[in-house]
């Protein structure tokens, strides 16, 4: 194993340069697409996402609230007929 | 092999075909530069990917002197494509906050195969490289900035919005915790010999 001592910062500097790190996935499809001023879908989806999520509690706050008033109804109802 | 001042002027007028042999001439040494900074593979290929993106939209930005030669050209343009992608990585770790990453490095995104180098020498840079991730990220990008890039202390201050002091005590304290690392390393090298 090479002397990591005296200089460290040069060896640090090497290895910077010369680690072995695999060149990954080429992403030269996406880089044309965007350079070419075509939009990236991505933030689109995020949006309908963001909505879908909206739409989705305000349905079960919907739900919970008729839910709430049949049940109030039906104990008042309940309460009456005992009476 | 294209001269690299064809290639330059070629993704200067915008041509596909140059801007993808200038890609593919560099994406692994940009990926080597992003990686130091972020510690996901993942995105640190996004970033890469981002930077390019930069780079092929502001190639006009890039000077080169008429009398140059192709080697210094070069020089030139890794430099610049540097600084790119250097300024892609402290976005991208702004974005996150610099919180503090959790997990190892897997083991399949080095290449120990490199005919240039001996293996022994290539396993140390790998070590070398995964000390500096191990740095929390504040600390980790001074010393990237500092010591392998080259960046004066006023300018990582101006880039990281921090004090010129707060910059030499991150590097001090980089520093400190890369020598205990190594340290460390080359006593658990000894103990397997």
């Amino acid at each position: 194993m090479p002397d990591i001592g005296p200089d460290i910062e040069d060896l640090f500097r090497r290895a910077s340069k010369d680690y072995p790190l695999k060149q990954g996935e080429d992403k030269w499809s996406e880089i044309a697409s965007k350079i070419n001023g075509q939009p990236i879908t991505q933030p689109a989806i995020k949006q309908q996402s963001g909505y879908k999520k909206y739409f989705s509690i305000l349905l079960f706050l919907l739900l919970f609230l008729s839910l709430d008033l049949f049940f109030s109804f039906l104990f008042r109802f309940l309460i009456k007929l005992r009476v | 092999m294209e001269n690299i001042i064809h290639i330059i002027n070629g993704c200067i007028n915008k041509e596909p075909k140059y801007q993808r042999l200038l890609y593919d001439r560099y994406r692994g040494f940009a990926s080597k530069v992003v990686f130091r900074y972020i510690y996901r593979y993942e995105k640190a290929i996004d970033v890469v990917t981002d930077g390019f993106v930069k780079a092929f939209n502001h190639f006009d930005q890039f000077k080169k002197r008429k009398d140059d030669n192709d080697e210094d050209v070069e020089k030139l343009l890794m430099g610049w494509l540097k600084r790119i992608m250097v300024n892609c990585s402290i976005d991208e770790l702004r974005r996150s906050s610099m919180l503090p990453e959790i997990g190892g490095i897997p083991e399949d995104v080095w290449d120990i195969t490199d005919r240039n180098y001996n293996a022994d020498q290539l396993l140390l840079y790998k070590d070398l490289v995964t000390l500096i991730k191990e740095l929390p990220p504040n600390y980790r990008i001074v010393f990237n900035l500092y010591v392998l890039d080259g960046y004066a202390h006023a300018q990582i201050a101006d880039m990281l919005k921090i004090s010129i002091s707060t910059s030499r005590s991150s590097l001090s304290r980089a520093r400190a915790f890369l020598q205990t690392l190594v340290k460390k390393m080359e006593e658990e090298k000894l103990c397997r010999i």
